[in-house]
């Protein structure tokens, strides 16, 4: 019997998403001089995040 | 420089063939199964969401409020990054109760037609802008590709080839669960169509409009102003407003609903979507920003929406300006054939067959449902072209999509009430959704009609638009829901859809309406849909859940109850369903038992297993462990429930008893076949926890066994329900005959020690009786001269003799077992059975008998060869002694696995089979009195089993067949 839990990180990349994305960090970022593929950047290491704890998962189950 | 009018129309009929034809193709399995039912063509299937406000309105979008224009998809990304928590229990609940449309999804949680109404007209309004919008898109970039002012004709003519294929793609036929395989895939097709169309923009933008990327960048460097503006709107209150809303339509939108829930093969493939889809997004949105670049680079005259399409036309590159278009017509043709189908099914579910559905039972049924569905898709595409008629064209694409996405928004609070508050009701949901829809109407569509209306006009709040209405719409739907909702108590109907919906809520048990038979059910179905529709309907569910026609146990009429529910909410809607279910229905009385609802929670427990997580994963490893031991343990175990009904009878008991597990459950234990129905009711009722030794005389066999009980009690903080007795039961039935064989083999073994015993004692009196006897009978013979003297004591002789023999047998019998342990001579068998018949040959009865002999060479054995020679002269002596004058007997040996078999067969009359199992007994004997010990046989008998071998009797046809089996001796 494997007891071994597969853990969930789903809620923790939500909030680091919000962090980022939605938050007064938003604001800071906004202000700096940065090129326009910038705003693409976090959004890609969301998806990162949200695939290697789907895959790690996958890997558990 | 544009394209001509009448080519652009062939190229977008031809597309839309295409797309039918890999629709047709998917449909018939015609492509890879492999593929057509992967993750990847769901995922890019998802991709409808981008219509062609993301093709087209994006870069305008990006142009009036810079990369606000993200959050359309970061919002979406958010709830899929949220799918665990979100969208996988909503799949669940959609898989489970075949709940086809986001308004049957509503309406089967806040119960009634009233809701499944709301939501549906409510979505029908909300979603004409979305569809008018695309109209529009698809006509005016024919406008900008072709440099002709598109009439309303063209328009109208893309609506009627939209709606045409709508039909063929989903209302061609019925399909009972609402999968469409083809039409997944032509959308999957369409998705990635669009993508190579909006990456191969990108690069042309990159690599021809800039001449390189850091040509590109150099430029966008020097324009300070609009890179600032870019980023200017991440720091305004539209930034979050738009999250919130992309949210929202990520599952609220009709199309999205339907193709994440209703379409999905799989719940695995959910979870590759999880991250594939918002990649898929990203990549697509990848080129806008370039793409506006290119625009103002250009200096295009066209609206910014149109960018995209302007830049390709202006440097010329005509095949690019067709794979665009090709692209936004996928966007538009996805859009509105997804969104048709899902709203086809909401408004056929909750407004037409409501209304029709007691009337006109003789038509067919699913005929009507069909045609339905296809005046439903027409009447809507109707309609959005009206709108797109009626609407001032003044609005940006975007505009027009988010008026949807904030109607689409008002079903958020109902969504959360369905998966996280169990006390919301059906009357707080629908004033929520009226009061949004009402400040959603007043906000946003009436100033699209009049711009008096405009909220800048008559307020004083600067707020932009969208956050505005988003506000206001969300906090009065939700003020409303709320208040409602505790102002009201949910009705066992709802209470019941929440404890479903909400898969960690307490089950309390929704056991009313299980009718009494399956000719109930029959009914009931006849009522509503006519005879041919229910007698389809309820053999699909008979067949699904295996179960008969003539069941009546509440437990399967229960199963038969939710699988029809369920086939009719995906073919009706669950309000219909019900309502269907719920009509004649006698309910019964016992339904409410703990076993019927134990074999609910089961269900639910196997189907929500790949949600558990951490502990509670852990505890249902454990539960399902111990029921694993419980079942496969070697010990018949019964549970009963307080009401009397089986609840577990594991595969012990079903060996022992023959009573399957199917036909024991939820029967009270009376109820079994006998002999166990009375055993097993009459031990419950009894005082006793232990009873030995209980007979039950089964048919072909007596079974013997032990039972014990013991009291399941209530412990603090359990179930009451949960009470009832365990019993056990011990099936002894080998044991006991092996007792009565060692019983027996005692009783036998202290035979033996007396007649040894006995033997020895008359031993001595007898050799003196025989001496004296030898001496008299000398003594006579020398004189002579008493005749009858000499007679009496030649038979005193004998009579001596006889004794002698019995004496000299019983001795032998009683040694039997310790004979020649020691003994492994090798003994050559032909020649101790040839020997044999010499020395039966001796006795002239034996005389008038042929003897046919056929031994195999080097038939050797291990053993004592005077032993086996004796077990010989017995099998011999016995067929002679059987046999009839001028008889054959035979012996005949052979040699089989290993082992030398040989066959002693007469010609006498045969064995009485009532007598075969006592052949080997000692002191048995066919023969008549004073001719047999009845020690022969069972003396042979022993003896072959002491040379590990097998003496038994054979099936013969005539006489009596002995069959000697003896372990070959290897070399």
């Amino acid at each position: 019997m494997n007891l071994k839990p597969a853990t969930d990180h789903s809620l923790l990349i939500f909030l680091v998403g919000v962090f980022l994305i939605n938050s007064p960090l938003r604001q800071w970022w906004s202000e700096l001089t940065l090129p326009w593929y910038a705003m693409y950047l976090p959004w890609l290491v969301i998806i990162l995040l949200v695939a290697i704890n789907q895959l790690r998962q996958q890997r558990g189950d | 420089m544009g394209i001509d009018l009448a080519l652009l129309f062939a190229i977008a009929l031809t597309y839309l063939a295409l797309l039918f034809v890999i629709a047709w193709c998917a449909d018939k399995e015609w492509l890879p199964e492999k593929w057509v039912r992967s993750p990847l063509v769901y995922s890019l299937s998802l991709g409808v969401y981008a219509t062609s406000w993301t093709y087209y309105g994006s870069v305008g979008l990006a142009d009036r409020s810079g990369f606000a224009f993200l959050n359309i998809y970061l919002g979406l990304t958010g709830a899929f990054i949220l799918g665990p928590y979100l969208l996988s229990p909503i799949l669940r609940l959609c898989r489970e109760n075949q709940l086809t449309s986001i308004a049957d999804l509503l309406a089967f949680r806040y119960g009634g037609r009233a809701t499944g109404f709301a939501v549906t007209s409510f979505m029908l309004i909300g979603i004409l802008p979305y569809i008018s919008l695309q109209i529009r898109a698809v006509t005016e970039s024919i406008q900008v590709l072709s440099q002709q002012v598109p009439p309303n004709l063209l328009a109208l003519l893309f609506c009627v080839a939209i709606t045409v294929f709508a039909i063929l793609f989903g209302a061609r036929h019925l399909t009972p669960r609402e999968k469409h395989h083809g039409l997944v895939v032509a959308i999957a097709f369409e998705s990635a169509v669009k993508l190579i169309a909006m990456v191969i923009a990108g690069l042309f933008v990159v690599t021809q409009v800039f001449d390189s990327p850091a040509a590109m960048n150099d430029w966008a460097e020097s324009q300070p102003d609009m890179i600032s503006g870019l980023y200017e709107t991440s720091t305004t209150g539209l930034w979050p407003t738009l999250l919130l809303l992309a949210f929202c339509a990520a599952f609220m939108l009709p199309r999205q609903y339907h193709m994440t829930f209703v379409e999905n093969q799989d719940p695995r493939h959910l979870k590759t979507a999880y991250w594939l889809f918002p990649l898929y997004l990203l990549i697509l949105n990848l080129p806008i920003v370039p793409i506006l670049f290119a625009g103002k680079y250009l200096s295009l005259p066209m609206a910014p929406d149109f960018y995209v399409l302007g830049m390709t036309l202006t440097l010329g590159k005509e095949w690019l300006a067709i794979l665009v278009f090709l692209g936004g017509l996928s966007a538009a043709s996805a859009m509105m054939i997804v969104t048709t189908l899902a709203l086809s099914s909401m408004v056929v579910n909750h407004f037409l067959l409501p209304a029709t559905m007691s009337s006109n039972q003789a038509t067919d049924f699913y005929r009507r449902l069909l045609w339905g569905r296809r005046l439903v898709i027409s009447a809507i595409i109707a309609a959005g072209y009206g709108f797109y008629i009626v609407i001032e064209l003044n609005e940006g694409l975007a505009s027009l999509g988010l008026i949807s996405f904030v109607a689409a928004a008002q079903l958020l609070p109902g969504m959360f009430g369905l998966l996280f508050w169990s006390r919301a009701t059906q009357t707080g949901f629908i004033a929520g959704l009226i009061g949004g829809a009402f400040v959603w109407f007043a906000l946003l569509i009436l100033p699209l009609v009049d711009t008096s209306f405009v909220p800048s006009n008559w307020t004083s709040v600067s707020t932009d638009i969208w956050t505005l209405s988003t506000f206001c719409t969300l906090s009065v739907n939700s003020l409303l829901f709320v208040l409602g909702s505790l102002l009201t108590r949910p009705t066992a109907e709802e209470t019941s859809a929440a404890q479903i919906a909400n898969e960690y809520a307490e089950f309390s048990g929704h056991t009313t309406g299980i009718a009494r038979s399956v000719a109930h059910y029959r009914y009931s179905l006849q009522q509503s849909l006519g005879n041919k529709v229910a007698a389809q309907e309820l053999q699909r569910a008979l067949q699904e859940t295996h179960i008969e026609d003539d069941e009546t146990r509440s437990s399967e009429l229960r199963m038969l109850h939710d699988q029809l529910e369920r086939n009719l909410s995906g073919l009706l809607g669950p309000t219909l369903a019900r309502e269907i279910l719920r009509k004649p229905i006698s309910s019964s009385e016992e339904s409410a038992s703990y076993s019927t609802d134990a074999r609910f929670l089961e269900r639910r427990l196997e189907a929500s297993r790949e949600q558990m997580r951490g502990l509670t994963k852990q505890v249902d490893d454990l539960r399902q462990y111990l029921q694993d031991v419980l079942k496969q343990l070697p010990l018949g175990v019964c549970s009963v429930s307080a009401n009397g009904r089986i609840y577990l009878w594991n595969s012990a008991m079903q060996e022992l008893t023959g009573i399957a597990e199917r036909d024991a459950y939820d029967k009270s234990l009376d109820q079994l076949v006998e002999p166990w129905g009375s055993l097993l009711s009459g031990f419950t009722s009894s005082e006793d926890n232990h009873q030995f030794r209980c007979r039950a005389f089964l048919e072909n066999r007596n079974a013997t066994v032990n039972l014990h009980k013991a009291e399941i009690g209530v412990s603090a903080g359990r179930d009451d329900t949960l009470a009832g007795q365990v019993i056990l039961m011990e099936d002894r039935t080998d044991l006991d005959t092996l007792e009565s064989e060692l019983a027996h083999s005692e009783r036998l073994a202290s035979v033996g020690r007396l007649a040894a015993g006995v033997a020895h004692e008359i031993g001595n009196p007898l050799t003196g009786i025989a001496s004296i006897a030898q001496n008299l009978h000398h003594d006579i013979n020398s004189s002579s001269d008493e005749p009858i003297v000499r007679e009496q004591t030649d038979d005193i002789l004998t009579q001596v003799g006889r004794i002698n023999t019995i004496v000299r047998s019983l001795l032998t019998f009683s040694h039997a077992d310790s004979v020649n342990e020691a003994a492994n001579d090798v003994v050559d068998v032909a020649e101790r059975v040839s020997e044999a018949i010499r020395l039966v040959r001796l006795s002239p009865d034996t005389r008038r008998l042929e003897f046919k002999v056929s031994m195999p060479q080097d038939a050797l054995v291990i053993g004592d060869a005077n032993l086996l020679m004796q077990v010989f002269v017995n099998l011999i002596n016995n067929a002679c002694d059987a046999s009839p004058s001028g008889a054959t007997i035979t012996i005949t040996g052979h040699i089989e696995n290993h082992k030398l078999v040989v066959e002693t067969i007469d010609q006498g009359p045969g064995i009485d089979p009532a007598h075969r199992e006592q052949l080997f007994e000692p002191f048995f004997t066919t023969k008549p009195v004073g001719q047999g010990t009845g020690l022969g046989l069972s003396l042979a008998y022993s003896i072959v089993k002491n040379h590990r071998g097998k003496l038994r009797v054979g099936d013969s046809d005539e006489g009596t067949k002995m069959i000697v089996t003896l372990p070959l001796h290897n070399e």
